[in-house]
This record gives structure tokens, sequence and C-alpha cells, in this order.
């Protein structure tokens, strides 16, 4: 069995939660976790599940310089900065 | 906005030569231009020395980190080609600043690249840059090939040569060039390698630098300029494009002594040479010196059955206690499948995790890094002491000197733990890509529900060990008393961990495809094309086979051929059409004879 450990929990952006917080939502926060007797950390994403007004889970990727698009929403399986994710947020109360 | 700017400066050779922006240059002209628009001037990233063909440059990181912490505001180069020579990673770092609210100024080059126009003369630029990238390097290589035409050597002379200063041209070197016709004379009389380095280090034959062995022997013996063809880019390029220079200098051999020690050195090969493959040659370390296990094999002969290969890794360190000391290859292959297993199964299942390299460095590392941080700060402090005269002379001395030594010592212990420290450091900065858009309509592997363990099986030797070689980079491994071997650490490839999930998974299909053993899928075939098929295969109906239309003598015959074949040349699977409609799954056996 593989096994991990969690060396850092990530915590979801308040100001992904400021936008959010007149809509019905749970977040989870996200985990990086080094693989035991390997070389290899894993790095679970922040999430953010909305069930009203619409039904959107957007997953948060916490890790520099990789890609400047962060954010992904599995419902529309693309990819977001941080501006773009605040306007469709912010498009969802209107 | 603000006027806090930083100040990036890049240079490789090449530039320095071809256009004269040096470092300094660039750093005159980029604070002139920051003072004469009144900016803040907050850090200079220099970058000298490294390519601008990608952005995994050591300043260029902190710069990221620095506008993602949002300490600038303006990014002030003096050309585009500084920031980099790649066109996608200008994009990148254009996006990136847009994205951080920092303006990339470029001295050279001033338009506005927020604006539409700016963009489009920038993304030019990028494109001009990313040519001339592409033309220094074809340059570089036209310089080279041109010396070589005329004879000038563009490297290091070669043992039994030195190169003339002035001319550049190659000269014998009389006690070399000794050694080097002995070699040959030694190989002309069919000793090994091995044997003739040995000789030359019981003669104490000369030798600038290292030791004599036998691939530096070999290296002698397979280079032609010692008759006096140079062959330019014989190692990196293919043979069709390597550069032969005849008559390039004065040779120390004759032809016919190079043609038969050619004969000699294919004779002198070893029988089984290629034909036991070794799994995990310069990668596992041993258990008590941490040096590189070398592989050896033997064989055990029983009756009439076929000799069976065993293989090992052992010790060949003097110095180890566990010299000589055997650990079975065997064991180390299951335990490393069944943890690659497990980690496959974990990407295919949570393709939304990415993965980062983990610092290779040990604790152990870590804390002497520290006490050698900790010993210099306090070697700092004594020179304070000695100017503010709280000390005298000889204890600062003293103390010095008991400090260096302590120095010395830890240094010394790090570097017999980790000799490749500063290429691990590197490893640091890799990160797996991010591909979240995973789709799996092409994933035979785990579509038809065969998994890792099934792939590992099936795959012939030479494509485990090519599979070994690109996903792990070192394994460390333990053993107890009772001879049990277990993996204590591995360290994957730079390669594996570049790799995204999506990747990764494609090129275990591709190696389940291109594998020459176990089950090879083929797309679906239709009655024409199963007649020409039946030339070649015994066909076997899995649809008969459900309706008992097999006798058990059939029966048995197919599965022995399919176990025959399985390891040997493989068996393929395909489904049989008939009107667009999949009617029949079939096993195609080849009909070629097995020699066993």
């Amino acid at each position: 069995m593989l096994e991990f450990k969690v060396i850092q929990e990530l915590k979801p952006s308040n100001e992904i939660l400021e936008i959010i917080k007149s809509y019905t939502y749970i977040t989870k926060n996200g985990k990086v976790k080094h693989l035991l007797k390997t070389n290899l950390q894993f790095i679970e994403p922040t999430e953010y599940i909305i069930t009203y007004p619409t039904t959107l889970t957007i997953l948060e990727y916490k890790v520099n310089e990789i890609s400047n698009k962060p954010f992904y929403i599995k419902e529309h399986n693309e990819k977001y900065n941080l501006k773009e994710i605040k306007q469709i947020l912010i498009k969802l109360s209107n | 906005m603000s006027n806090r700017c930083a100040l990036y400066v890049r240079v490789s050779t090449d530039d320095q030569r071809d256009n004269g922006y040096s470092i300094d240059s660039q750093l005159r002209m980029i604070k002139e231009y920051c003072e004469k628009n009144d900016y803040l001037i907050v850090d200079v990233y220099n970058d000298a020395g490294h390519s601008g063909k990608d952005l995994m440059r050591p300043e260029m990181q902190r710069l990221l980190k620095d506008i993602k912490s949002k300490k600038i505001d303006k990014l002030v180069a003096i050309k585009v080609d500084r920031l980099t020579r790649n066109n996608y990673d200008g994009f990148w770092l254009l996006n990136y600043c847009e994205e951080h609210d920092v303006k990339i100024e470029l001295i050279l080059e001033p338009y506005d690249v927020s604006t539409a126009n700016g963009e489009m003369i920038f993304g030019m630029n990028l494109v001009f840059g990313q040519r001339e990238r592409k033309e220094i390097g074809a340059r570089t290589k036209r310089a080279m090939e041109e010396m070589a035409l005329s004879k000038i050597h563009p490297s290091k002379a070669p043992y039994g040569y030195i190169r003339n200063q002035e001319t550049g041209h190659l000269e014998i070197e009389p006690i070399e060039a000794q050694v080097v016709k002995e070699i040959f004379e030694l190989c002309k009389k069919r000793h090994s390698t091995r044997n003739i380095a040995s000789i030359m280090i019981d003669n104490n034959s000369y030798l600038k630098q290292g030791k004599w062995r036998s691939d530096r022997v070999y290296k002698i013996l397979t280079n032609s300029i010692y008759i006096g063809v140079f062959e330019y880019g014989k190692y990196k390029r293919k043979p069709q494009n390597v550069l032969r220079v005849n008559n390039y200098c004065e040779p120390i051999i004759d032809e016919q002594t190079w043609n038969v020690t050619r004969a000699n050195l294919e004779k002198n090969k070893h029988s089984n040479y290629g034909e036991h493959i070794h799994l995990f040659t310069s990668i596992v370390k041993c258990p008590d010196c941490g040096g590189i296990l070398s592989s050896t094999n033997s064989f055990k002969n029983s009756g009439t059955e076929k000799e069976k290969v065993y293989y090992h890794l052992t010790c060949k360190n003097s110095n180890c206690k566990s010299k000589g000391l055997h650990y079975s290859s065997d064991k180390i292959e299951q335990k490393l499948g069944r943890i690659l297993n497990e980690l496959t199964r974990y990407m295919y299942d949570t393709d939304n995790e990415i993965i980062v390299c983990n610092s290779t460095k040990t604790k152990e590392i870590k804390d002497i890094d520290n006490a050698i941080k900790k010993l210099k700060q306090q070697e700092k402090k004594l020179v304070d002491l000695y100017l503010s005269s709280t000390l005298n002379v000889e204890v600062i001395n003293h103390k010095n000197e008991v400090i260096k030594k302590e120095i010395d010592k830890l240094n010394q212990k790090k570097n017999k733990l980790d000799p490749d420290d500063d290429f691990k450091d590197y490893t640091v900065e890799l990160l797996k890509k991010l591909d979240c858009d995973y789709q799996d309509d092409n994933n035979i592997l785990f579509k038809n529900k065969l998994g890792f363990s099934f792939l590992w099986d099936s795959l012939n030797r030479k494509t485990k060990k090519e599979l070994i070689q690109r996903l792990i980079a070192s394994l460390e491994i333990t053993r107890d008393k009772n001879y049990n071997i277990e993996i204590k650490n591995i360290k994957f490839t730079d390669e594996f961990i570049s790799k995204s999930n999506k990747e990764y998974l494609n090129y275990l299909n591709e190696i389940l495809n291109n594998n020459e053993i176990g089950i090879k899928y083929k797309e679906q075939v239709n009655k024409p094309e199963l007649e020409k098929l039946e030339q070649d295969y015994f066909i076997f109906s899995t649809k008969k086979y459900e309706n008992n239309k097999y006798s058990e003598a059939d029966l048995l015959l197919y599965m022995e051929l399919i176990k025959q074949h399985f390891y040997h040349d493989g068996i393929i699977n395909c489904p049989y059409i008939e009107d667009n409609n999949i009617v029949d799954n079939l096993l195609l056996i080849p009909k070629t004879i097995i020699k066993i």
C-alpha cells in the first residue's frame, strides 16, 4: 500500500469565499502529501462545491509557476485564472 | 500604478560575443532609463550565463515568485530576447505579468505590451528571438564543422596528440603516442580491453589525469583519429550525419593494424553480450556504502531443460563490508513492480492531483548544511571581533583554524553521503504538468481492465529495462538477516515527474502496443481481412469457445500455443465485425514455430 504523509493543508482563498458567501456551498481543504519512500509529493486541490444558485465544482491548485490558470471547473472542463474565476462567480448571482 | 521596478538582465556567452550586450552594459542602460523615468529599483535579477531557451533559470524563478508576491510593479529589460527566446514562454510570461498587474518595459523595443499592437510586436520579436536562438545553434555547428574541415581541432586533443596553440592543428605527443601504439599492439594480440588496462596500470603508463580503465582503452581503440581520420559528431549524431575528415592529422598507427583490431574487438565481445539483460544497471545503491551496485548473472543447467539465468547485483567497492554479497534482481523487480502498480493505479484514479518533486536531500544532509552555515557565521563573527580588537590575533587565528577544519570535515562527510548534491537541488524545481482535461479514450490498458501488473508481467526484459531506466533514477534497498530485500527509497526521474498523468498512461499504452510479447491489441477485422490473417495465424474464437464448439484436445492445443507465443512473440486480440457490428472476439496466435 502506498503510504502518504500530509505535510501541508491548503485552505480556501478568502477572496473566493467573499464572493460566494451568499451562495450555498461547501469547501474542502487541499493537501500536500508526501509519498513516503519516494521523492514525490502529490498536491490535492482545494475544492469549492457550490450547490446554489447553480451546481459548480471548482478546484484550486495552489502551486507556483506551474500554470497561470490555477482554477479548474469540472463542469466546464476548463482552466481559469483568478480574474476569470471571479467574473464567473460574480455572474452567478446576476 | 506605483513605480517599483525589477531589473532583469541575462547573457549567454554567444550573445555577449555577437551583440556586445554584456551584463554591465545592460545594467547601465536600464539604470539610466529608470533614473530618467523616476522608477524605484527594487531588485536586480541577473541570469548571467543562462540560455533563454526556457524559464528554468534561478533568477527568473526568483523573479516569478516576487511578481506573484506583489513586490514589483514593473519589469524592465533591454529586449524581449533577454527575458526569453521561446515563443510559448514569452506569452506565458506576458499573461503572468498581466495577471499580477506587472508591466513589462523593454528599453530597446519601445512599445506598450498592454495594447493589442504592442502585444503583436512583442509576439513578433519573440519569434525573431526564437529564430535567433536556433540560428546561434546552427552557426556554432557550422563554425565547428568549418574548423574540423580546416583541420583545426575544435575541442581538447585526444590522448596521443597535443593541440598546437597557434595553428590549432593536432600534433603527435611522442610519449602518449608510444602508449597508443602499445595499446593497439596488445589488442592485435587479442588482449581484452580490461586486460590492456591492467597492463597499462602495471607498466605505469603515462596518463595526465584519471586512471587506466577498460572504457578508456576501448575509447582509444575505437577512435579513428589514430589513423588520421577525424569523426566530428561521432557520439551525438546519427551515423549518416557524422562528418568524416580524412588526413586530419599525422596518424599514429597504420590502417592494417586498425583493421585487425576492429576484427579483434568484435571477436572479444562476450559471447552472451546483449543476451542477458540486467534491469537495474546503475540504479540500485549498496545498503552499506551507498555505491552503485554492479550487475552480474549466474547460470544453472539442469539436465535437458533450458539453462536458467539468475540475475544479481553486487557491490564491488573494496572498502565496503558487504563486498561480494549478492542481491537478487528478481526480488527487487517483484517489489518495484508492486509499487509501480499501486502508483499507476493511484495516478489513474486521481487524475486531478498533480505531482511535484520533493527535495531529495536527506535529513542528514540538511543537518550538515545547517551546521556549515552556523560555522560560517561564527567565522564572520571572528572577523568582527578582530576588527573591534576584543580578542588578540593568536586566539582568533587558532579559533579560525578550528572552524575551518570543522567545515572541511563536514564538507567531506557531505560529499561522501551525497556526491551529486548540485544536481539534486535542481530537481526540486520540477513540477508535474497539470493535465485536468483527462480523457481515457485511447487507454487500452485500463479500458480493458488490464492494469499495470498485466503490462509488467507481459513485458520482455529489454522493454522492462527501458521502462525502469526511464522512470527510476535511483533505488535504495535494505536486506535483513533472512535475505529479505525491501525497497527503502525510490528517486523517480525528471522525465517521470514532468510527465502529466495522461502522458504517463499514454506512454504505458504505447509500450503495451509496441511490446514484442504479451497481448497486442488490433483494430476490428472483417471477413476478407480475417481470411488474409488466417494464412499467418491460428484463430481462436471466443464465441465458438462459449458455445462449446472446441473439443478438449483443440482447447489444450490452443492453450499450449498461447502459452508459448505469449512470452515469445506475442498474441493478438481483436474484435471481429459483420455489418458494422462486433460479433466475436478473436485471439490470433502466430503460426511461426518456436525453437526451444
